[in-house]
């Protein structure tokens, strides 16, 4: 904003110095128009009469070449270098010339000087023929040839310029007086008007400047900003809500997580120290190890699933495509006993089949351990095109919209307390991630009495054989008593 | 003294039952809010830890039947939830007491102690009956500094008396404090550990627990 002013007030002074420039030679010129007014003048008293150079000039009339003091000066030459006999005013001090030049020009020729009594002086030099004929043409340029040279004088005009230069000084001292008030004002001007311009961005500025991690939830407002301003206000308050969505979610997320190892924690530590405080009951203890072994294996599913998950969420996990026979793989999962399969056996998708198995299994685990009484859990695939879908359907009571939108939230589970031992609540969330990793579409809806999770993907290309699956094993078997 | 476990973690549900009898409790333990409730409606406990997040009935929701049908028995809430308002809520709704889990089993038997205490009115751990003292505290008897040895049972049935004192305690309802719910132990039983009980703590002429025939046992 300062640069803007000085800027501002540079344009001003450099425009105040032309204008100061074209006064002072307006000012000259027109001095000099006077000067050479009374030079022709003082030309048209010069006359030749029959070969002999008359001049008188009334000292009444033109007492300023008479007397001492701010007198001004003339002086008349000859051809031949000669002044002119009474050819000097009576200003001039005995033996002092004033300045000429050898040029015989007849144009007039202004310059500055200093006067015989000291102060600053312009004079005017002009050579010319005498003649009332020719008087008006001075200005002009006739051929020299026209003219005898015997006729040829020169005048010098002298005369001080005081006036001239403290004119031209007044005239500076108001130019730059009032341009220097202008400038300044123009920089207070722009300098207010920037100030206030800026007011708002100043505003939103320190709201922005007083946000962090901890109050996300704050909005910036810029009541009174100018209409160019709002939607930066619009974006920056929308980027806001983004942030906070995301913090929020984050949160939720570490406090899931927390309270997720509070309980597996609570028995960890009721195990230990009742095992350890009464260790002589050998019975109770052995069930304590099992049950300190099974607690951990839950506990590094959790840790499995959340890193996988994270890994997926960091772009770190990759798909390792090829022909996969879906059937086989289904039929092979855990708890695929426990489900109507639906597969034609010739469906071959284009998949990663560990990741897939994984998303089917976690589908599959949901479908039975949250199976409402009323039908089995089935799962159904076809082809359509070039493409596939899969969809594991199991009775379930309706779900609330909201119910809906949390499905795939890390550790979202809709009763907590009914969920059964081993659902930490992430598997929706790692079908997700995973889904989008493979290119799954994949939805979830609840429709007739049934959840219904529906994966579509794409068939292998045709000719393409599948390799022989392996039985997959999602997580370390637990230990059975 | 006993206490009802509603607790849905069986292995929760395992050390807690372990470390409470070892304890000196008898302990009744259950895994979800309806048979928590029918347990804590019908029994007698001195204490029930109660979890809230139950299946079938919430444990607060356990808690408001329980305080709404008058049952006054101190509940002690064993919850992961650990939030101030959670704690608060669970305190306004009659609980007596909150623990977070994880927890520490030495402060769990400390605080089901204390609650013990408060429903006999008592903030002194020891009872002092003539010269003897009853450390509820250790589980320790004594006389002067000599220390009487007893088993679990003989102590529970010494404790309880003296918690009653001055008051005639029946058979049954020391069957009903000293026992758990399965119904195995008999007045019998009790006749036999109170007989240990006096052989243990005779001292001179006066018998420290009297005997009201056709009503029960007195410590005076």
């Amino acid at each position: 904003m300062l640069l803007l002013s000085a800027a501002f007030v540079a344009v001003i002074a450099a425009t105040l110095l032309c204008v100061e420039d074209i006064a002072g030679t307006a000012v000259t010129e027109e001095f000099d128009a006077a000067l050479l007014a009374e030079t022709r003048g003082l030309r048209s008293l010069i006359a030749i009469e029959d070969g002999l150079v008359e001049f008188e000039y009334p000292t009444d009339a033109m007492p300023h070449f008479e007397r001492k003091a701010d007198a001004a000066y003339f002086q008349i030459w000859l051809h031949d270098g000669k002044v002119l006999p009474n050819g000097r005013s009576g200003s001039l001090p005995a033996g002092v010339d004033l300045a000429r030049t050898e040029s015989l020009s007849r144009a007039p020729s202004f310059r500055d000087m200093t006067l015989p009594d000291g102060r600053p002086g312009r004079s005017v030099q002009l050579s010319f023929v005498p003649g009332p004929d020719l008087a008006d043409q001075a200005d002009e340029e006739p051929a020299v040839a026209a003219y005898p040279v015997d006729y040829f004088f020169v005048l010098v005009v002298a005369r001080s310029r005081e006036r001239l230069d403290s004119l031209i000084a007044s005239t500076r001292l108001a130019i730059v007086g009032a341009g220097a008030a202008a400038a300044l004002l123009a920089g207070l001007l722009v300098g207010l008007a920037v100030t206030s311009g800026l007011r708002p961005i100043r505003a939103i500025s320190a709201q922005v400047r007083a946000l962090d991690a901890e109050n996300l939830g704050a909005r910036v407002a810029a009541p009174g900003a100018p209409s160019e301003l709002a939607p930066i206000v619009q974006q920056l308050n929308a980027l806001l809500a983004r942030l906070e969505a995301s913090f929020e979610r984050e949160r939720r997320f570490a406090s899931h997580v927390a309270h997720e190892l509070r309980t597996p924690i609570a028995e960890l530590r009721s195990l230990a120290e009742v095992g350890g405080r009464w260790p002589e009951d050998l019975a109770s203890t052995r069930r304590f190890f099992t049950d300190v072994h099974d607690i951990a294996g839950r506990m590094e599913r959790v840790v499995v699933d959340l890193l996988l998950l994270a890994r997926c969420h960091a772009g770190v996990e990759k798909a390792q495509r090829r022909p996969v026979r879906l059937a086989p793989l289904v039929r092979s999962l855990p708890g695929a006993d426990r489900v109507e399969i639906e597969i034609p056996e010739d469906l071959v998708v284009d998949s990663d089949p560990g990741k897939l198995s994984l998303i089917v299994a976690n589908l599959l685990d949901n479908a039975v351990a949250y199976a409402a009484p009323g039908g089995p859990v089935r799962c159904v695939a076809e082809a359509l095109d070039a493409r596939f879908s899969l969809e594991v359907r199991n009775p379930a009571e309706p779900l609330t919209e909201e119910d809906m939108r949390s499905l795939a939230e890390p550790f979202w589970r809709k009763d907590r307390a009914r969920s059964p031992e081993g659902h930490s609540g992430l598997g929706l969330s790692l079908v997700t991630a995973l889904a989008q990793l493979l290119g799954l579409e994949v939805s979830f809806r609840h429709e007739g009495g049934l959840f219904r999770a529906r994966l579509c993907g794409s068939l292998a290309t045709p000719g393409e054989e599948p390799k022989v699956l392996q039985r997959f094993v999602a997580y370390p078997e637990p230990r059975t008593e | 003294m006993k206490v009802l476990v509603i607790e849905d973690s069986e292995r929760l549900q395992r050390s807690l039952l372990h470390g409470l009898k070892s304890s000196g409790f008898a302990v009744d333990v259950v895994g979800d809010g309806e048979e928590g409730l029918s347990y804590a409606r019908h029994g007698v406990y001195d204490v029930i830890v109660l979890d809230l997040m139950l299946p079938k009935l919430d444990g607060l929701d356990v808690l408001k039947r329980l305080r709404a049908s008058g049952c006054g028995t101190h509940v002690l809430i064993l919850s992961a939830k650990d939030q101030v308002e959670e704690r608060v809520e669970g305190l306004h709704l009659g609980a007596d007491d909150y623990l977070t889990k994880p927890f520490a089993f030495e402060e769990l038997v400390a605080r089901i102690r204390a609650l013990v205490r408060r429903k006999f009115d008592a903030k002194d751990p020891v009872h002092r009956v003539g010269a003897v003292k009853v450390d509820t505290a250790r589980r320790a008897v004594a006389r002067g500094t000599e220390e009487i040895p007893l088993t679990p049972q003989e102590y529970a049935v010494l404790e309880y008396l003296a918690a009653r004192r001055g008051r005639v305690v029946s058979k049954s309802e020391l069957l009903d404090h000293l026992y758990a719910g399965d119904g195995a132990a008999t007045e019998n039983a009790v006749e036999v550990l109170v007989h240990q009980l006096r052989k243990k703590l005779h001292h001179g002429a006066t018998e420290l627990i009297q005997t009201r025939r056709g009503h029960g046992y007195l410590i005076d």
